[in-house]
């Protein structure tokens, strides 16, 4: 699909925009191929330098998906650290920043499975007996109030807005962390989440649609 | 086009993947369409709202506390680093080689013996000889005086190094009963080197062995494990194999979800190796760039090297004389954090194995060594449980210590051990028993997000951690918990059966 002058315009201010503080590509940069060089020439300093760039976009996805801080740090944690133990399976045939999205990703599933598998084994909660919701299905749910991070600065609109990407089925959740807080094209997206391109538009609407519908025009910009 | 259609397309024109030939025909469709005019605004709003979002940013600990782990995981893992703490280990070994050979009266610590010693982590290991001063020429040296002497010497050697960085007095009446392994910390006293007893084959359950300790001798052993729990790097030494599995069990009862609630613990491939060993099937599982994400751990779950190699290698009464040093497991994980490194990093524990060879001369302990490692297992612990457990330890831990309260007058026994019930250690292994919370299957889980089945599964002759048995252990004070311990357990034994693992 060709890019239109408007597509560009889009792509700009995405390049500029949250997921790419640093006027770098989103998911990667000759940087970080050669952090990723040194660090396997064995530059222990290099991987810090990784993580110092990809800390925030990482911990925001993490935590986006989650909507626990404190759970996000420990996933983030845990992301880089297998990125370091995989570092000599990362040839560059996907942007860095993909990668490394997808074992974020890899670790929130993981962390959702075993939430989920420790819930069926526990006493049933009267109170979690909403049909439909992520806590029903022994997930936990994604959004748990303001957080610490950005709680100064949560309007009504904004955690209106997390309540309803927390409620989101797992799957799209995904999906709209990663398109409109990281501003992860649909192809990288589609690497990161191991899905095809076409699934990664369908879900986006899907989520969208979803949005929309819960929201019905209460988040204005 | 039909308004599904329409509202597709807008959809894409949000993520400007729309040409311009079907932007003009959702244009025209909007300008007429009241719905889908209302949707399309409500997307774009939608994009808005999220572009207007605060930024979110990592807490500032973040790459630190990853860099922290990282250089623990390096020190401690990775089989370069880990090789300080095996020649370490081989030099104490040394030590209590030289001092079989004495004709000095037994000193019979018996069966079991057991010497914790702490390395501070986080730090650089330096290489055995800076941290302790001793060389492979100082045991040479050594092997050429009296083995008693030299023993004697190695000890003191050792101590001495190991006061100048004793950071916590002893517990009263502590003594030392092997010599100061040569990680160079904080060892106890510089007495003489025990003659080393070889264990008991087997034993009936309940019974205790001849060479078993005094139960104020257990209660003293617990009471040091438990005076430990700051330790960031522990050598155990055992000298059977029996007594490292229970040792284990235990340490994975309490250490994992807490002491009597293993049922959230699933364990398996701590147990002694039993297939072959080939030679350099160790360098590849100790690789940790062998790790893929999600990839499969590499394959390991065989030994029995120290009695194979005795076998193929060595005869009459140089194969006799040789010893064989088992790194028989290593435990470096206390809170989900350090299981998760566990996972990441290693896949499971490296159990490696040395081979002290006697000098030509046969009088000493020569500089032909070996050493190797495999991944054998995971082991998982259940955050719930593990939490629950400790809180009910916690709880356990208060009302001991009330209980002590009132009938001594004074303070509780620091370590939380009751003397009353201090568990056997060197009660027999069960061999066959199932894992207590290893699933029906005994084979150890699938560790969560690592799509790793585990490797080998329990050995034949794998003990678990037992519901009925508590840990031989304290409480420990769950703050404590969340310092990262690594464990390393020595298996020495001069009997290639036991080192196999077969009894």
């Amino acid at each position: 699909m060709g890019n239109s002058p408007r597509t560009d315009r889009i792509q700009e201010v995405s390049g500029a925009g949250r997921g790419d503080p640093d006027g770098q590509r989103a998911t990667g940069s000759a940087e970080d191929m050669d952090a990723v060089r040194r660090c396997l020439a064995g530059e222990s300093d290099a991987f810090g330098e990784i993580v110092a760039r990809w800390q925030d976009r990482i911990y925001s996805a993490v935590y986006r998906m989650t909507g626990d801080a404190d759970n996000a740090k420990d996933l983030a944690q845990e992301t880089f650290i297998r990125a370091w133990s995989s570092l000599r399976s990362y040839h560059g045939g996907a942007a860095f920043g993909t990668w490394l999205y997808a074992i974020a990703l890899n670790q929130v599933r993981s962390d959702v499975r075993r939430r989920r598998a420790q819930k069926r084994g526990a006493p049933i909660s009267l109170d979690a007996q909403r049909a439909g919701t992520d806590e029903d299905r022994g997930i936990d749910p994604a959004d748990r109030g303001p957080g610490p991070v950005d709680a100064s600065a949560t309007t009504e609109h904004v955690y209106i807005l997390r309540k309803a990407v927390a409620a989101l089925d797992p799957d799209y959740r995904e999906v709209i962390v990663l398109r409109e807080f990281e501003d992860l094209s649909y192809e990288e997206i589609a690497e990161a989440t191991g899905v095809p391109v076409g699934t990664v538009r369908s879900r986006l609407f899907r989520a969208r649609e979803e949005l929309r519908r819960v929201l019905d025009g209460r988040v204005q910009p | 086009m039909t308004c599904a259609e329409i509202l597709e397309l807008v959809h894409d024109d949000i993520d400007g993947r729309l040409d311009p030939a079907k932007r003009e025909a959702v244009d025209a469709h909007v300008s007429h369409c009241a719905a889908c005019a209302g949707a399309a605004r409500q997307l774009r709003d939608l994009r808005a709202a999220f572009r207007a979002m605060p930024r979110v940013t990592a807490p500032a600990e973040l790459r630190e506390s990853v860099l922290d782990r990282l250089v623990r995981a390096r020190i401690l893992s990775l089989p370069r680093m880990a090789f300080p703490i095996a020649a370490a280990a081989a030099l104490l070994v040394g030590a209590v080689v030289l001092s079989r050979f004495s004709n000095r009266p037994d000193v019979s610590v018996a069966a079991r013996d057991v010497s914790e010693r702490r390395m501070p982590v986080g730090e650089p290991v330096p290489a055995p000889s800076q941290r302790t001063g001793l060389t492979t020429e100082d045991a040479l040296e050594g092997a050429r005086r009296s083995r008693h002497e030299a023993a004697g010497d190695m000890a003191k050697k050792l101590a001495d190094s190991a006061d100048a960085r004793q950071d916590e007095p002893l517990a009263p009446g502590e003594k030392a009963r092997v010599a100061p392994e040569a990680s160079g910390v904080d060892a106890d006293t510089a007495g003489p080197p025990p003659r080393v007893a070889p264990a008991p084959a087997a034993a009936a359950p309940g019974a205790r062995p001849s060479s078993e300790p005094d139960p104020a001798t257990r209660g003293a052993a617990a009471e040091r494990l438990s005076s430990l729990e700051t330790a960031d790097v522990r050598v155990v030494v055992f000298h059977s194999e029996r007594d490292a599995r229970e040792f284990m069990a235990g340490v994975l009862a309490r250490d994992s979800i807490g002491q009597g609630a293993p049922d959230g613990v699933q364990a398996g491939g701590f147990s002694a190796p039993s297939g072959p060993l080939h030679d350099g099937e160790a360098e590849r599982g100790a690789k940790s760039d062998d790790l893929r994400d999600g990839g499969a751990p590499p394959s390991g779950g065989g030994g029995g090297g120290s009695g194979r190699r005795a076998e193929r290698g060595m005869s009459g009464d140089r194969a006799a004389a040789m010893v064989n040093v088992r790194i028989f497991g290593q435990v470096d994980a206390r809170g989900d954090d350090d299981w998760q490194q566990a996972v990441a990093l290693r896949q499971g524990r490296v159990v490696s194995e040395m081979h002290l060879v006697p000098a030509e001369d046969g009088t000493a302990l020569g500089n032909s060594m070996t050493f190797e490692s495999r991944v054998l297992g995971l082991v998982r612990a259940d955050e719930e449980l593990r939490r629950k457990a400790i809180a009910n330890e916690h709880a356990g831990d208060d009302s001991k210590r009330k209980a002590a309260e009132s009938k001594d007058g004074a303070p509780g026994d620091a370590s939380g051990v009751d003397r009353g019930s201090v568990p056997k250690l060197d009660g027999p292994a069960k061999p066959g028993a199932p894992p207590a919370a290893a699933g029906k299957s005994g084979a150890p889980p699938e560790i969560p997000g690592s799509g790793v089945a585990p490797e080998g599964g329990p050995a034949p002759g794998a003990t678990a951690p037992q519901s009925a048995r508590p840990a031989p252990f304290g409480p420990a004070d769950p703050n404590r918990r969340a310092a990262a311990t690594r464990i390393v357990i020595v298996v020495v034994t001069d009997d290639p059966v036991e080192a196999r693992g077969k009894r």
